[in-house]
């Protein structure tokens, strides 16, 4: 399909969805004891100053809906989420839980894992982040994200108050992924028997001032044991420890991690270690309007043996965007970045419209 | 020039006179919180009703506590988001969609009639809700286990 035709297509379809919205007094389908959402979204990003032996396009249009539904009835919980897009579909949440005292819960199933904060703050909900796209290091793993995004087995979390404020906790055990055709391959819930997984375990821990506020501190560990035969290894061992802050004080709105990751290669002596950060500073102008921010950097990558997998990850990047809230949970963003991957530099333009149904 | 005084002390009277008339013409409301005469909850302060409002869980017992949302009377809504939520109405709702993609809870039923209101008051226990104090009084099968919020409404 030529470009203007993917435009004009575009167009119609944010026209008729925008339309279709709002039309609708109320969102969301609401079901006895549970809810069921969609998030759909199209993006179109551009790319300038590749170089000429570059693999990235100049130009890309993408596609998708998110579905979630939850179930509570008693102490027990269903929740699940299913992503499709132009380049896959899959069931990217299937867990069930029991709600233990007040304020804990064990989960079993695949979910997302706890590493960091923002993997369990916006999950795969496109309308929920400010910005279009997460920061390089956390991206999903068929998106060429190389950190273990989803794990299927057990979660435990909970969090208890003291004087008004809060100490939470995630424990996580279960497979990771494997590292095939080029990528991770999280455990798939519709095949739990295909591929190739080992142990993944994570545990998060974090302090509220406000007890369930949006401000947050915390730190994180997670190790992973990679099976990587596509990538002429036995075996990747893969440890990422870090910290974290998420901090509001509107009209302000602060979110940034520390990453340190250190990898051994099992059948040989190959290791590495290397640092990330992220630091994405948000201004709600007023309700309608923000803008927002992001620094992304990665320190002592050279030579990173596992990094070297990845060819297409992004070490540094500095970007900047507008987000345009609209008729009823309806946004616009546009960003602007400056990119810079292990072989090039270069400018990308990003714009998106979400929204929740 | 002499007469400037006197008229600037009868313009101030008079101002104080039309601001006393204002604040009289306002009776002062009291919001509480409610739930059914049967419910098996006695009390719950603004502190405990706020978080519960945000998607904090409370049990009492083995019982989940459900918040309905009262929005029948446009300065309820208001004094509700205002004075208690502290938010706009469309970032409360966002919070709340929020709260149901990350943790899978439940969003509160909304009510904008309030008899349907009541009744789901008294058919579920494990209900609360908020509404004047007023209208406490008025319906039977109901009871008031605390105040949120007492003022004159603008």
């Amino acid at each position: 399909m030529g470009n203007k035709k993917l435009i004009a297509s575009n167009f119609y379809t944010l026209l008729f969805a925008s339309l279709f919205i709002y039309s609708k007094s109320s969102y969301c389908f609401e079901i006895p004891n549970g809810e069921f959402i969609v998030l759909p979204y199209l993006e179109a990003i551009y790319n300038t100053d590749l170089d000429s032996n570059s693999n990235l396009p100049d130009d890309e249009y993408l596609y998708g809906i998110d579905f979630f539904s939850t179930f509570e009835k008693g102490r027990f919980r269903f929740l699940g989420e299913a992503l499709v897009s132009k380049h896959e579909q899959e069931i990217e949440r299937l867990q069930i839980s029991w709600a233990i005292g007040n304020y804990d819960r064990i989960w079993i199933g695949r979910f997302h894992n706890p590493i960091g904060f923002w993997n369990t703050l916006y999950h795969h909900g496109d309308y929920f982040e400010a910005s279009i796209r997460r920061p390089a290091i956390i991206e999903f793993e068929d998106e060429g994200g190389f950190l273990p995004m989803h794990i299927g087995g057990l979660l435990y979390e909970g969090s208890y108050e003291r004087n008004n404020s809060g100490i939470g906790y995630r424990f996580a055990l279960g497979a990771g992924p494997e590292f095939e055709d080029g990528e991770l391959e999280p455990w798939d819930t519709i095949h739990p028997g295909s591929g190739e997984h080992d142990i993944s375990t994570a545990f998060n821990l974090y302090y509220e001032p406000v007890w369930y506020g949006e401000t947050k501190y915390g730190l994180y560990a997670n190790y992973t044991v990679i099976p990587a035969e596509d990538s002429g290894h036995d075996e990747i061992e893969l440890l990422v420890s870090g910290l974290y802050a998420n901090w509001l004080s509107e009209p302000w709105y602060v979110i940034g991690t520390f990453f340190y990751t250190h990898t051994d290669f099992n059948d040989s002596s190959d290791h590495g270690s290397f640092i990330n950060m992220y630091i994405q500073p948000e201004y709600m102008v007023d309700d309608t309007w923000t803008l927002y921010g992001r620094i992304e950097t990665t320190l002592s990558e050279d030579n990173d043996p596992y990094l070297a997998l990845f060819p297409e990850f992004i070490e540094d990047r500095v970007l900047g965007g507008i987000r345009f809230d609209f008729l009823r949970q309806n946004a616009l963003k546009l960003e602007i970045s400056g990119n810079r991957t292990n072989n090039e530099d270069f400018f990308r333009i990003n714009l998106q419209w979400s929204a929740v149904f | 020039m002499k007469y400037d005084r006197y008229i600037k002390i009868l313009l101030f009277c008079f101002f104080c006179l039309i601001s006393l008339c204002q604040l009289n013409a306002q009776p002062i409301r009291t919001i509480v919180v409610v739930n059914g005469s049967n419910s098996p909850i006695t009390s719950l302060s603004q502190t405990e009703f706020r978080r519960l409002y945000l998607g904090v869980p409370v049990r009492v017992g083995n019982q989940r506590v459900k918040p309905l949302i009262n929005y029948s009377d446009a300065d309820i809504e208001k004094l509700f988001l205002q004075k208690i939520i502290f938010m706009s109405k469309k970032k409360y709702e966002q919070k709340i969609l929020s709260n149901v993609y990350r943790f899978g809870e439940m969003r509160p039923d909304k009510y904008s009639d309030v008899d349907l209101l009541i009744n789901e008051l008294k058919r579920s226990p494990d209900t609360v809700t908020y509404l004047w104090q007023d209208q406490v009084d008025k319906y039977e099968g109901i009871k008031s286990i605390g105040i949120l919020w007492t003022g004159q409404t603008e």
